[in-house]
């Protein structure tokens, strides 16, 4: 029994005293490990901007469901309209005949379709997504966040088949008039009706709704933008106004992680 | 006229089709007499029960027993016991193998006699007159229970239900030592098949190779489930180390494409999305780099403004200037808020002051043509309006800033 109370007491010493000497240092490593787990290697400056003049102009994402991510429109001749209070944007790409082009259904259609017509609503955001822009200033990077307003898919809208048809029927529209009026008629009292729900706080109709949107669509005129290709000096000149005008400004908060994340999750 | 029968179809005159010829005739039955049910008794069978207490079973009985209907119809008559049903007991097993239900010994299936019935009738007379007499008696006779009465019964005085005596049948023990017996004789009729002799013993060997690679199978599948959550995260972690090296090439490339101009100042062609929390901490404008070689002349008048700012310590979201119809309703935020930093792992996080982190992840790829632009719409009402070819008036202008590349995603992280 002595002999196997020596053994184990010899062992446990050993392994103490061999964790202690081990130990002393590592100890200090880990902790300091724990300091600096995941040590900065790179640090950028994150500066928040806005568009130069936010009365008039709105930053938005376009995104041409149709195209793929490689196709350059850096050389097309695009134009542009707009309806400003219904929140639609068209913009007219040219088209390439000369290849995947039927010019016998052209002929057949007796329309010249040279233009591709994409059209799509402004999608509103609820703030959170920026347009990241990379900057380089006196030598120090820095990125640049600017709040995107509203991200719009544009897809084909295929009008010319509209305006054939329109062509096509042209003989039939003079009697079509009279049954016209009696629909806009219509659409009128269905607005009317979804307003004045709205305005007596009762829930607004859905139908009532979407027409008034469609009236609202129909009766508003377009109108045109000037585009601005991305190498014109005017483009150039807002990329330049959006990436240094508010790398001065030093923010600060107040707010500690565990209020934000309170924010966060009883929002 | 032939000795053949008369057909069915054959119609005899003055007889109708439709009716038949078949008339009722009840009839009608009348009582023998004592002496014709005297002589039609038979007379050989002899009553062999006599001694045997009537049964309370059958319907004849009970109705003799009561004085129904057919009292006094069994006077003279004598009843004959006989066929399967008269037997005693009742068997319920298949054989002697089963616990058998028997009778109380001294119960018969015999019918009563005349004389019994007699001596019933005589007996219920009595009875009635003692219940007359005394209720009491009545009640403590355990035959019969008053329902309107509540009655302490004692434990040991159970009345119902009423089990029928089981006996273990000793034929029973007696037929398992006979199968006992002969069992051996069974096993050998069946040893003369020297297949399941020869068998026997290698099955036993087979089924223990069995279990052991079956043990061997589940230590197997056991490993592997430790490893495939190994591998599950093994897998993510290398998707996010990927994630994080796509990013920071993604940086690098961005701003090594910068062409830098005199002043080492440059600006990259293209954009990128990231996705921040929509609610960001609160900040408060803090203090101006004082850098004036840097600033443009349009930033001066924003200098001084900025100075008066910070003199009252504003908050930044203090003045919501009017925006366009195609703004979103978002907070106007100017100034540095936090950096991108890129660390020693390969993690990419943002601090926006205060240990506010977000960890910053790869969004899912677009595979379609994104693009950024910027819509001035003019003041109209006090500019001149141009129109165009088409008679369209110009609203305003569509700056097409630059193709968007990748888009990320920043999360608070809640380490």
């Amino acid at each position: 029994m002595s002999d196997r109370n020596e053994l184990f007491v010899d062992e446990e010493e050993n392994l103490d005293s061999g964790m202690v000497s081990d130990d002393t240092g590592s100890f200090h490593e880990a902790n300091e490990e724990l300091l600096d787990d995941d040590p900065i290697v790179e640090s950028i400056s994150l500066v928040m901007n806005q568009v130069p003049h936010p009365s008039t102009q709105s930053l938005h994402l376009i995104q041409y469901v149709g195209k793929p991510k490689t196709t350059s429109l850096d050389d097309q001749n695009i134009s542009g309209s707009i309806k400003e209070e219904s929140n639609y944007l068209e913009l007219n790409v040219p088209l390439d005949t000369s290849r995947f082009y039927d010019e016998t259904r052209a002929e057949e259609w007796e329309a010249q379709v040279t233009e591709n017509s994409l059209r799509g609503v402004f999608d509103k955001t609820s703030g959170g997504l920026y347009a990241a822009h990379f900057v380089i200033s006196n030598g120090t990077k820095k990125m640049v966040l600017v709040p995107i307003d509203s991200t719009t898919q544009i897809r084909s809208s295929f009008k010319y088949l509209d305006e054939i048809d329109m062509k096509k029927n042209s003989s039939t529209v003079n009697w079509m008039e009279p049954t016209k009026q009696s629909k806009m008629h219509i659409l009128q009292t269905s607005g009317k009706n979804a307003q004045s729900n709205t305005s007596d706080g009762s829930t607004s109709h859905a139908l009532g709704d979407t027409l008034k949107h469609v009236k609202k669509f129909e009766e508003e005129d377009w109108s045109a933008l000037r585009i601005v290709e991305p190498n014109h000096a005017d483009s150039e000149q807002v990329r330049r106004e959006i990436a240094n005008n508010a790398d001065d400004l030093i923010l600060e908060t107040e707010t500690r992680m565990d209020e934000y994340l309170d924010t966060l999750i009883n929002t | 006229m032939s000795n053949r029968l008369d057909s069915l179809n054959s119609k005899k005159p003055g007889t109708n089709a439709s009716k038949p010829l078949l008339k009722f005739k009840p009839k009608v039955v009348t009582r023998k007499t004592q002496d014709e049910r005297a002589k039609d008794a038979p007379t050989q069978v002899k009553e062999e029960n006599v001694d045997r207490k009537p049964s309370q079973r059958g319907r004849g009985s009970m109705r003799g027993a009561r004085g129904g209907r057919g009292r006094g119809n069994y006077a003279g008559t004598r009843l004959v016991s006989s066929g399967p049903l008269t037997e005693g007991s009742v068997s319920l097993g298949m054989n002697s193998t089963r616990n058998t239900i028997k009778r109380e010994p001294g119960t018969s299936s015999s019918s009563p006699t005349p004389d019994f019935l007699q001596n019933l009738k005589v007996k219920r007379e009595e009875s009635v007159a003692k219940a007359n007499s005394d209720e009491s008696d009545s009640e403590d006779d355990g035959t019969k229970i008053n329902m309107n009465r509540d009655y302490n019964f004692e434990e040991e005085n159970v009345l119902f239900p009423i089990r029928p005596v089981r006996e273990n049948d000793t034929s029973n023990e007696e037929s398992g030592a006979e199968s006992k017996e002969t069992s051996p004789a069974l096993v050998e009729s069946r040893s003369a098949t020297p297949m399941e002799k020869s068998q026997s013993p290698v099955k036993e060997e087979h089924i223990e190779d069995q279990l052991n690679k079956i043990k061997e199978y589940k230590a197997e599948l056991e490993t592997k489930i430790t490893d495939s959550g190994d591998k599950l995260r093994k897998e993510e972690s290398e998707k996010i180390e990927s994630d994080f090296k796509q990013i920071v090439n993604q940086i690098n490339n961005e701003f090594s494409e910068i062409s830098l101009d005199e002043t080492e100042s440059g600006t990259s062609k293209d954009y990128m999305v990231i996705h921040l929390p929509s609610i960001l901490p609160e900040f408060k404008r803090s203090s101006i780099v004082k850098d004036e070689d840097v600033k443009d002349e349009n930033m001066k008048d924003e200098e001084v403004s900025v100075e008066n700012l910070k003199e009252e310590d504003v908050k930044m979201i203090d003045e919501e200037p009017t925006r366009t119809k195609l703004a979103a309703d978002i907070p106007n935020l100017r100034g540095r808020i936090g950096s991108l930093n890129i660390h020693k792992s390969g993690k990419i996080s943002i601090n926006l002051g205060n240990d506010n982190n977000l960890v910053v992840s790869k969004a899912a790829p677009a595979n379609f043509l994104q693009e950024l632009t910027l819509i001035d719409m003019k003041d109209t009402q006090h500019g001149d309006v141009e129109v165009t070819e088409n008679d369209q008036k110009v609203a305003g202008s569509y700056y097409r800033l630059g193709k968007v590349n990748d888009k990320f995603i920043a999360i608070p992280s809640f380490n």
